[in-house]
């Protein structure tokens, strides 16, 4: 009965496992280099290096914003903070997309377009893919749930085999090794992100309750939980509007702390109302701390009571997940462990395929085990290579273009599909792995020399001179990555070698003994 | 920012004990079989000193953001010992040394150290 149990737990680890793992090692690599998504975003913004040294106007971004969306209802302001010195701004414009600009503190003008770190931030929440790719990714998420839980199950010595990573073991065994012991040393960590990033799209992925209690609204359903105040129009134009910046002043003093965003609701209205939020610094929970202000008079009205304990309880989670709350070094952490996940899944599907292996040899490229050959290659060593490709094409498109960002999503998009299809094409005969750690590595290691060539004023050494550490950071982790990509290429090359070689003197004392046979 | 480095250490050094701990790595390490006293020893002073780090962690940073921290540490100290001791066992062991005499530099002096 146990055995049976373990393996239909084996069975459900296995295939649960293979048919997301792709998906779920975009997900995670997207998420890992998210952990970074300001920095990366201010890298990829050189008109944000030097800023002329002067005060913040919240008041001109409201205004460029207002311009560029004039029939929006609501702006969302984020102040510039210690890891983003422009505003960005949010709107929803009805029936117009999404906009999210950032904009210079000093007059409001709009930055050169950038896909930003923000991109990998999009990609490991919907693949790029809106709604369809954010339902796919809770799928994702919770198949990931079981296999992390059925893995526990067969793994027949967790705590025995606790230290246990054997690399001289060679083939399955070692891959085997990988796996298990950055699964099992980082179970913590992937329950926890794979749990949380569930349930904060909770109320998308079960939406029954919404549906029926607020027919669907979900903007209705975060305000009702948040317990935000119904702001009750007054069909006419307000005749004044108060400065942002002097309520943003006061609600600094208030909190005593700084402000994470300003709402803007109603701005063409009578009842214009602005609420900030405070930013959680010391909370894992974030601010949830909420004064709300008479946009046209700037007087302070409220402070929103405490939010319910769900509401809370539901911060909590999604502050784990989203690691606002600690500083640099707790990001780092994450990371690593982000980093540690994609090894995780990256030598599960290479134990699938090794597991296999002599079937795999004899069905050949054009079958099942193929298709997980090709994925692996597309996907693992794949996506490093569109990941740097973008930082490149970052600098080298001219910054003047007016779709810029689109055309940066892009070239990610068009340099992953090629070194798919050069990953597939080489997996006949020739060594894709190594080539295309090798482009990643010769990309990331050359980033910083590219980024001197092409910006000047932010190359590695003005930075050094400027003090200005987070683009330092930007480059030489890139060059460091860079070494660790030449690595795996160097590995891959002898592994395959020695694999050869292997192959070679197997076949050969199998023609001696038949030779000896009589 | 001086609580990153005591926090890695312990944590790193209480990997590396409770590893010790298991006959099979005792060996790895020194050649000859480990006495049950000194395994027990091992064992409990391991899980002492990470029990340490997670009481220098609470009360540095508080309780939610001190456990976070505590956690994301101790999975990756385990992570670096795993990776380092086949290859590198002596090396792995003095890791361990070099880290807590530099933390407990850094909060004896905390003016050398200004990150």
């Amino acid at each position: 009965m146990k055995n049976a149990f373990r393996q239909s737990m084996a069975w459900l680890h296995t295939w649960a496992g293979l048919i997301v793992s792709w998906m779920l090692f975009a997900i995670f690599l997207g998420g890992t280099l998210a952990c970074f998504d300001k920095e990366l975003d201010y890298w990829m913004r050189p008109a944000l290096h030097h800023l002329a040294p002067g005060p913040t106007s919240m008041d001109a971004a409201a205004a460029s914003l207002r311009t560029m969306a004039p029939h929006a209802d609501t702006l969302y302001l984020r102040p510039p903070d210690a890891r983003d010195p422009s505003i960005h701004g949010f709107v929803f414009e009805p029936s117009k997309a999404y906009l999210d600009v950032a904009l210079n503190p000093r007059d409001g003008k709009r930055i050169p377009a950038t896909v930003g770190g923000n991109f990998f931030f999009d990609l490991h929440y919907s693949l790029q893919a809106g709604k369809l790719g954010s339902y796919l990714v809770g799928l994702a998420g919770m198949l990931m749930l079981l296999a992390l839980i059925s893995g526990v199950i067969i793994h027949r010595r967790v705590f025995k085999d606790f230290f246990v990573f054997r690399p001289r073991a060679g083939g399955q065994r070692a891959w085997l090794d990988g796996h298990n012991f950055t699964g099992v040393l980082g179970l913590p960590f992937h329950l926890m992100i794979a749990y949380t990033g569930v349930i904060i799209m909770m109320s998308n992925y079960m939406y029954a309750g919404v549906q029926i209690g607020y027919r669907g609204d979900l903007v209705r359903y975060y305000d009702a939980l948040s317990g935000a105040p119904k702001i009750v129009e007054q069909h006419r134009p307000p005749d004044h509007v108060a400065s942002l910046d002097a309520i943003l002043n006061d609600a600094v003093r208030r909190l005593g702390g700084p402000v994470a965003s300003l709402e803007v609701e109603h701005i063409h209205d009578a009842s214009i109302t602005v609420s900030a939020l405070a930013a959680g610094n010391g909370k894992v929970a974030g601010g949830l701390r909420t004064l709300v202000y008479d946009g046209a008079q700037g007087s302070f009205r409220s402070e929103l009571s405490a939010p319910p304990a769900a509401y809370r309880v539901y911060q909590f989670l999604s502050g784990l997940h989203r690691v606002q709350f600690g500083g640099t070094a707790i990001r780092w952490l994450y990371f690593l462990l982000g980093a540690t996940g994609s090894v995780m899944l990256a030598t599960a599907t290479q134990v699938w395929i090794k597991k296999r292996s002599r079937q795999a040899g004899a069905a050949g490229l054009r079958s099942g085990y193929g298709l997980v050959k090709i994925l692996n290659v597309a996907v693992i060593a794949g996506m490093p290579v569109a990941s740097a490709a973008l930082l490149w094409a970052n600098r080298l498109l001219p910054y003047d273009l007016p779709d810029r960002a689109n055309l940066e999503a892009e070239s990610f998009c068009a340099s992953w599909l090629l070194a798919a299809v050069w990953g597939a094409l080489r997996l006949q005969r020739g060594k894709p792995w190594r080539d295309l750690f090798a482009v990643t590595a010769v990309l990331l290691l050359a980033l910083p020399l590219m980024n001197a060539l092409t910006q000047p004023r932010s190359s590695l050494l003005a930075s050094v001179a400027d003090r200005d550490w987070v683009l330092v950071g930007v480059d030489v982790t890139s060059f460091v990555l860079g070494l660790g990509f030449a690595w795996l290429g160097w590995l891959s090359t002898c592994t395959r070698q020695r694999a050869e070689t292997r192959q070679r003197a197997a076949a050969l004392s199998l023609t001696q003994a038949q030779a000896e046979a009589p | 920012m001086t609580i990153w480095l005591p926090l890695l250490a312990l944590n790193y050094l209480s990997w590396a004990l409770l590893c010790l701990a298991v006959a099979r790595y005792y060996r790895h390490h020194f050649s000859s079989e480990p006495s049950s006293t000194r395994r027990r020893v091992l064992r409990i002073v391991g899980w002492l000193t990470t029990l340490l780090a997670y009481v220098i962690s609470v009360r540095s940073r508080g309780w939610d953001i001190g456990s976070v921290d505590w956690c994301a540490s101790w999975m990756l100290t385990a992570i670096v010992w795993v990776l380092l001791q086949p290859y590198l066992p002596r090396v792995s062991r003095w890791l361990a040394f070099i880290g807590v005499l530099s933390a407990i530099a850094l909060t004896v002096y905390p003016s050398s150290a200004s990150f």
